[in-house]
């Protein structure tokens, strides 16, 4: 049928386009009443204590809850690691570490009321010292970010190949830069959110909660922990999901609270975060600080990396410390590095905590990789794409071991690419040498033209599994099960378009069930950029198995062999003799059983359902090149986007749309890191952008047209050839935004030390060169 | 701290997509967004900043997009209040609802009701917008799935086809 690889719009889109979307504030169960937090002011205090009277004396409150109420232990580890020393989140603890951390809970009638309540509720707060900066925190006499632990450090993460130290020192040519990495928010538009609710069913206790994660199953597993209940009892929903770019993964302390509340109830209980708790609560991403040196042959041939970082985590570890460990692993990315040698420290602050974003630690690593190149190439007078072509990874060297160990501790192998194909295939769909030329004819004015290249890669499509239960129904049609959630993402097409492929059917009698821990028994979850080969071939799988079924189950009722056998059009027939056929659904009938009572004698198993799981044996290997062009205006500082470029290696594509939609959202995302989303702290751990009008992402009206073009080599690891996307945008922007910048501000200018690149920061250093001009 | 007395409550009528709504006994606080999706259900306008930046609740008042998360739902009456729920008829998407859908303009869909309401008041303005012109009538609207290009690309293809239609006509 081939709707594998065929651009076809998504199937499920009318709904979302009326206004009949189903998104987590739009239920309202019978009974639902809706919690409000107080939130810690402080960036560090003791609780003494919460009297929560006043506020139960507000109309509409109906209950309201402080730590000594709720008397939970901290949340589960989510993402051990050797060197970790962790501290998770205990829900309405009496300790807050960051500003916005829940102190207490209101339960109303409705929210206006239930904000009502959190104004009346005093709490008595012991401030403590805080610190937000980890270069600071990490200083001996910095204050105790908790204060019962010796230190704040959370985790050391080494890497070494080879003898990078002593590398470095016979280079011929060493270069170094030193870097600060902005702390962004994911900032879906829709923000977090869940509705809980208790029964009693068959003298049993039954959770059902409706939430916007990422990853329901994890998230009904740890609900029997803190619960103590089985997880048959439990059932986790993700309706119409707007949006997670890593907000949705964890399991915060709210979603403890809400089924915690709902249960002291005994009625349904929604809590909607807003925008202000969203950027106070949920988790950020990004900040790092990275001094880093390479060497290299004089003809500019790397010889070694050394990279020495900090990363910070905030107050807690909702995902363990995996952010700077993926950093660490892929700073040598798509480039040979004989020697590299990488130290990151992690340290707690008093801020909220970071997990992954879209990108996850990969945007850094592919900033000081490119950063370093480009710094080389101009000391060597190269250019820059010469000095990336001198040192990608050739395609011949594919699977390329990288003498790394993956996070599992197993060897790091890139399993295919073509990098100097992408960067070819990038040269020239964005124009570069004409960029070049036109560059080099301008005459020097306040406003100058700036070209930067970048290339990244991504680990994508990571484990450990996902499952798919393909059934066909007594009327026909096709369902697809599975355990990844989407948000957005579009699996409720391709996943049909794989089925669909595979059984002969039409795309539109295939429905795609997701989300859902009743729909299958174990899953995952949408991040990583994953479901597409993870959940992907697992319905490739699944559907095979079901197909073989078909066949068995028609030859035996068609008294014919198996190879004289085809489906098509969701009916198998006789080769040849087309009437001589079944529909998929007389089939699926027959499967089912005949009457109650009576004898099944076919030969396969009853109904036209199997369940497969796809188990990655390790990371396939995303890449990308981008190209920026940018104007900028040395007196004001301001960036102007001119032209944006960027050209993938997706490995086979499920879906040209859906695929070029993730890429053009990771690319922009990746721009709002380079140019303008910055979480500012002061030194008391007081959020300075807590809104929409501080914290800003791009909008329609910076963001440049954008052309894409693409490379394919498959992936040898899944048997559909994939590689994931969904992040794959957002690694190589910073860097190519990074490098057009300096691009335009020329040799003389001082290197920039931050992003995103701040109007003021391009000012300083232009006024920094205009200095150093009349001096020399 | 303000006094909170919780005790007023008032009547009134709102007119969305053409139906009078009589509302009685709510509290005057309650934002226009909120009484739209929770006491009408009409849950097509979204809330996403509930501090005017982020476009998700843009309805069309009067004609003119318009913040429901920004007003009070009493300041709307005697004004007409249109929503995403009116912009299909009879179960057929209007050309710009089809054009987003044509061009991937959408993914989680969220931020899509108040793009596509924006959208609509540009598309009634009747003239021809040139590219950068709609990524400036856009910046009212955030967008975290698409880059907006996809978006630009639907309401560049809704603007030929209402064009094509339309007696203002520009050309092409």
């Amino acid at each position: 049928m081939g709707y594998v690889g065929t651009a076809i719009r998504r199937t499920r889109d009318e709904r979302l386009l009326t206004g009949r979307g189903h998104y987590i504030a739009d239920l309202m169960l019978p009974g639902q009443v809706y919690a409000a937090f107080v939130r810690s002011p402080h960036g560090h205090a003791r609780v003494r204590g919460v009297d929560v009277a006043p506020a139960l004396k507000v109309p509409g409150v109906i209950a309201v809850y402080g730590g000594h109420d709720v008397k939970a232990s901290p949340l589960p580890l989510l993402f051990p690691f050797p060197t970790l020393e962790p501290v998770t989140q205990i829900p309405l603890g009496s300790e807050v570490c960051h500003v916005g951390e829940p102190v207490a809970m209101v339960i109303a009638t409705d929210r206006y009321a239930a904000e009502d309540g959190v104004a009346r509720v005093v709490v008595d707060y012991e401030p403590m010292p805080a610190v937000t900066d980890m270069r600071r925190a990490l200083a001996p006499d910095a204050p105790r970010v908790h204060r019962d632990k010796p230190s704040n450090q959370a985790a050391r993460i080494v890497q070494a190949v080879g003898d990078a130290a002593a590398a470095l020192k016979d280079a011929p040519v060493v270069v170094e830069c030193q870097l600060f990495m902005g702390r962004v928010s994911c900032l879906p538009i829709e923000t977090r959110g869940l509705v809980a609710e208790w029964r009693y069913e068959a003298g049993e206790e039954r959770l059902m909660v409706y939430a916007a994660t990422q990853t329901p199953h994890m998230m009904r597993r740890l609900y029997a922990e803190l619960f103590g209940l089985g997880e048959h009892q439990i059932a986790v929903k993700a309706p119409d999901v707007g949006g997670a770019f890593g907000a949705k993964e964890p399991f915060y302390v709210e979603d403890y609270l809400v089924a915690w509340a709902a249960r002291a109830l005994q009625r349904p209980v929604a809590w909607i975060e807003d925008r202000t708790e969203h950027l106070l609560s949920a988790v950020h991403e990004r900040e790092q600080y990275h001094e880093a040196k390479m060497g290299l042959t004089r003809d500019g041939q790397i010889l070694a990396v050394v990279d020495s970082f900090l990363a910070n985590t905030g107050a807690y570890v909702p995902w363990g410390v995996i952010v700077p460990i993926i950093t660490s692993t892929l700073i040598p990315g798509p480039y040979k590095v004989p020697h590299y040698a990488c130290e990151g420290t992690v340290a707690y602050t008093n801020t909220v905590p970071l997990a992954p974003y879209r990108g996850a630690g990969r945007p850094q690593a592919a900033l000081v990789i490119n950063r370093l190149l480009d710094i080389a190439a101009q000391k060597l007078h190269l250019d820059p794409a010469a000095i990336r072509y001198r040192n990608l990874i050739p395609p011949e060297e594919f699977p390329y071991a990288t003498g790394l160990k993956s996070r599992e501790g197993t060897p790091m192998v890139l399993d295919s690419g073509n990098y100097p194909e992408l960067l070819t295939r990038l040269l020239e769909d964005g124009h570069y040498h004409e960029w070049r030329a036109m560059q080099q004819r301008a005459e020097a004015g306040r406003t100058t033209l700036g070209i930067g290249l970048a290339v990244g890669i991504e680990n994508t499509a990571m484990g450990p599994h996902e499952g798919a239960t393909v059934t066909i129904a007594p009327d026909g049609g096709v369902i697809v099960a599975t355990g990844a959630a989407s948000q957005g993402q579009g699996h409720e097409t391709t996943l049909a378009q794989i089925a669909a492929d595979v059984l002969g059917v039409a795309l539109d009698t295939v429905r795609v069930e997701e989300g859902d821990t009743r729909v299958i028994g174990y899953g995952t979850g949408t991040f990583a950029s994953r479901t597409a080969v993870v959940a992907g071939n697992a319905v490739q799988l699944a559907s095979e198995a079901v197909k073989r079924k078909v066949l068995t189950l028609a030859a035996h009722l068609l008294e014919a062999d198996v190879d004289d056998l085809e489906c098509q059009g969701g009916r198998v027939f006789v080769k040849g003799v087309p009437s001589r056929a079944m529909t998929f659904g007389e089939l699926a009938m027959q499967a089912s059983g005949p009457y109650p009572g009576s004898t099944f004698t076919l030969p396969v198993s009853p109904g036209l359902s199997e369940t497969a799981f796809f188990v990655p044996s390790g990371a396939t290997y995303a890449a990308g090149a981008h190209m920026a062009v940018v104007r900028v205006d040395r007196e004001t500082g301001a960036v102007r986007l001119v032209h944006y470029a960027a050209v993938h290696d997706s490995g086979n594509v499920l879906n040209p749309v859906i695929v070029d939609g993730q890429l053009l959202g990771g690319i922009v995302a990746g721009l709002g890191t380079a140019l303008w989303e910055d979480l500012r702290y002061d030194a008391d751990g007081q959020l300075l952008t807590g809104t929409l009008m501080d914290y800003l992402i791009p909008t329609a009206a910076e963001v440049p047209e954008i052309t894409l073009g693409h490379c394919y080599t498959p992936s040898p690891l899944n048997p559909l050839g994939l590689k994931g996307v969904g992040e794959s945008g957002a690694i190589p922007a910073p860097a190519a935004v990074l490098a057009a910048i300096e691009d335009a501000l020329g040799a003389d200018t001082p290197l920039l030390d931050a992003i995103p690149v701040t109007a003021q920061a391009i000012r300083a250093a232009s006024v920094a060169a205009r200095a150093s001009d009349k001096v020399t | 701290m303000n006094d909170i007395k919780g005790e007023e409550r008032v009547s009134y009528t709102l007119t969305v997509n053409g139906t009078d709504y009589a509302l009685s006994n709510l509290e005057p606080r309650w934002l226009l967004s909120d009484v739209l999706r929770d006491i009408l259900r009409l849950t097509g306008t979204h809330v996403g900043c509930e501090h005017g930046v982020c476009g998700a609740c843009t309805v069309l008042m009067d004609g003119r997009p318009t913040r429901s998360c920004l007003m009070l739902a009493v300041q709307a009456e005697g004004h007409a209040i249109e929503t995403v729920e009116s912009l299909a008829h009879d179960g057929q998407l209007s050309p710009l609802q089809e054009a987003f859908w044509n061009e991937h303009a959408l993914q989680c869909g969220f931020c899509t009701p108040g793009m596509l309401m924006t959208a609509e008041y540009l598309l009634r303005r009747g003239s021809a917008f040139s590219r950068p012109e709609i990524r400036q009538h856009l910046s009212g609207n955030l967008c975290r799935c698409t880059g907006y290009q996809n978006i630009v690309n639907a309401i560049e293809r809704a603007m030929r086809a209402t064009a094509a239609e339309g007696p203002e006509t520009c050309g092409d």
